[in-house]
């Protein structure tokens, strides 16, 4: 607006407005996901996109899945919109009652921009790969997360590469020895209470039936194998002697049955006579680290849903 | 060579003839596979037989395990069958066989030895066996097919069964029963065989046939061995919530689903997957895997390693 003349109060206060205006216009859109899983019904994606697009929100992706055998609904929508135009609290109360419309078994909301990270908290034992891939991938930003506490049953000098690392970020490093006769299991309880899911990165006690239960929430581990072949311990000696030409690994959801909650991720390798014992350990190291990692990944990005009694849907 | 006189002598057309001989004499393929305990100079040796006879070596696959003192190879070549006869051929590995104790010492001449020939075996799932013949019908799969064994029967307008008559290749149905798997009838029809194809036949060889036969057996299972070992593999991956499905081609021994594996291969799956899809996929996976697998072993690539494995070149 070009004024020729010495501005006054009211084209101040016009200046003023304009400029308001013009801010919360150029206002960034920032990112929404939202995952329901409901019993089918004739028109859930039609509310559930009609109530996002009637707040201004832009919808970028979205995927449903009904499966064949069974009337149960479940959509994963990745959106932007503009906080202004519509604030949080909103946003949480209209999914809400979308939710109770449907008798949503899960509506999930998260706003990476907004909302707090995931906090975890790790468990591991006496190999290394996965937890330094892990703390690697959080120091670079990779994964987004909150790392309350590393816990683990082997002790680590001060002068190792982890004690080091994770005494420059300030997070602590619990050593819980663990003996057959106990598991540590309230101690560790005690620890993770403020988490939001578990990762173990190749610990190798098993949690009992009553730690799941008294966590309550998600535990995340990864089975150096491809399960359900070569259950149990040393699966990679296993297969080497098996004489297979794959091998892999598998991340999955801890259940009280060692090695058998739903899988989430699975990665495979090939091998051959060329490979020795080592090689095979190796190129499994390799694969554990990366088939956690998307695991987690995914998860945090609620690409991850409980499916039938044993299974997942990964959208 | 042009001759410029009106006659030709006796000796200049026979060196016509020996000089057409030669220069349009083409050169063919030999493969070579050797193990024996390892020494020092085996290559050597193998190399210098092979181009002390004029065969220009194309590709050679060398292999010694870190802890054990055995030597694999095997090596392809080219050579002028005029210079290098298929029997001074056989000869001449023999030595070598001899030379380094050899557990086997194998050549194969593909255009001139006689094809592979074997018996399939099949039990009511066709895909496996269609896939074949198909590949054999392309000449793809370059053995020679005595008969087709069933304990299904196929009746004379099916697919399969037309297929088998325009091609002479005779079909046996040999019902089995829980006390009856009709195995001395099987043993007389695939006496003549070089290896039998168990493509998707779901009765379980005795160790007494395998014994009487003597000869390799290639299975297809459908499912990434040592998983879902057994029946229905693609059930039980369906209810395990596997990302991954697999095949695998193995040597049948006495052990069910555990002889040594060749070849293995996976496809991912999803919630997206139903179990009919699951189903298919495993299909479409057991082709491949078998008929890599048999592709493998009819170029001499499997070899024996250690008591459950196989190197495969």
């Amino acid at each position: 607006m070009v004024l020729g003349r010495i501005p006054s109060t009211r084209d101040l206060r016009r200046i003023a407005t304009r400029a308001r205006a013009l801010s919360s216009s150029a206002a960034t859109s920032i990112h929404g996901i939202h995952v329901f899983h409901c019993p089918d019904a004739v028109g859930i994606v039609a509310k559930l996109s009609e109530c996002i697009a009637s707040r201004g929100g832009n919808i970028h992706s979205v995927d449903v899945f009904v499966p064949e055998s069974n009337q149960v609904f479940y959509s994963r929508s990745e959106f932007t919109f503009d906080p202004v135009c519509w604030p949080r609290d909103a946003m949480e109360a209209e999914f809400r009652k979308l939710s109770k419309f449907f008798n949503a078994e899960a509506s999930v909301l998260r706003v990476p921009a907004l909302d707090p990270k995931h906090k975890i908290a790790v468990l591991a034992s006496k190999q290394d790969h996965c937890l330094v891939d892990l703390l690697h991938r959080w120091q670079e930003g990779r994964l987004s997360v909150d790392i309350n506490c590393v816990i683990s049953n082997h002790n680590r000098g001060p002068d190792t590469h982890i004690i080091r690392l994770l005494e420059r970020h300030g997070i602590p490093y619990h050593f819980l020895p663990t003996t057959s006769g106990n598991k540590r299991e309230q101690e560790i309880l005690g620890l993770v209470d403020d988490t939001d899911f578990l990762v173990l990165a190749r610990y190798m006690q098993i949690m009992s039936g009553r730690f799941l239960e008294s966590y309550g929430k998600d535990i995340i581990n990864i089975h150096h194998g491809l399960l359900p072949s070569f259950k149990g311990g040393n699966p990679s000696k296993q297969a080497y002697n098996a004489g297979v030409k794959l091998i892999g690994a598998t991340s999955h959801f801890v259940t009280e049955g060692l090695d058998a909650g739903p899988i989430i991720e699975q990665m495979v390798e090939r091998v051959s006579h060329r490979d020795n014992l080592r090689s095979f350990v190796l190129k499994s190291e390799n694969l554990e680290k990366q088939c956690l990692a998307q695991a987690i990944k995914s998860y945090c990005e609620l690409r991850v849903l409980p499916f039938e009694s044993n299974k997942t849907v990964v959208f | 060579m042009v001759l410029g006189r009106g006659s030709s002598t006796t000796a200049s057309l026979r060196r016509i003839a020996a000089r057409a001989f030669h220069s349009s004499s083409a050169l063919i393929q030999g493969i070579h596979v050797f193990q024996c305990p390892d020494v020092v100079g085996i290559v050597a040796k193998l190399a210098e037989c092979i181009s002390s006879r004029g065969g220009n070596i194309n590709s050679v696959d060398v292999f010694v395990p870190e802890n054990k003192q055995v030597f694999y190879s095997r090596s392809e070549f080219v050579f002028d069958p005029a210079r290098w006869q298929r029997d001074v051929m056989d000869n001449d590995f023999l030595n070598l066989s001899k030379l380094f104790n050899a557990e086997t010492s194998t050549v194969r001449v593909p255009d001139l030895d006689p094809k592979y020939k074997i018996a399939v075996l099949a039990s009511k799932q066709n895909h496996c066996l269609v896939d074949l013949l198909h590949r054999w019908q392309e000449g793809r799969l370059p053995v020679h097919i005595n008969c087709v064994i069933s304990n299904h029967s196929r009746a004379p307008n099916t697919h399969v069964a037309r297929f088998l008559e325009r091609h002479g290749i005779p079909y046996y149905y040999l019902p089995t029963t829980s006390g009856n798997k009709r195995e001395e009838e099987i043993l007389e029809l695939v006496e003549d065989t070089d290896f039998l194809v168990l493509a998707r036949y779901m009765q379980i060889l005795s160790g007494s046939f395998l014994k009487t036969y003597g000869k390799d057996v290639i299975n297809i299972h459908h499912g990434l061995l040592p998983s879902f070992k057994g029946g229905n593999p693609s059930k039980q991956a369906f209810d395990a919530g596997v990302k991954l499905i697999g095949a695998t081609s193995h040597f049948v021994t006495e052990e069910l689903d555990e002889g040594p594996i060749i070849e293995q291969m996976v496809e991912r799956v999803s919630h997206r997957d139903t179990l009919q899809s699951f189903i298919l996929k495993s299909e479409n996976l057991e082709k491949q895997c078998l008929a890599q697998a048999i592709k493998s072993y009819c170029e001499l690539r499997v070899l024996p390693y250690e008591s459950k494995k196989t190197v495969v070149f």
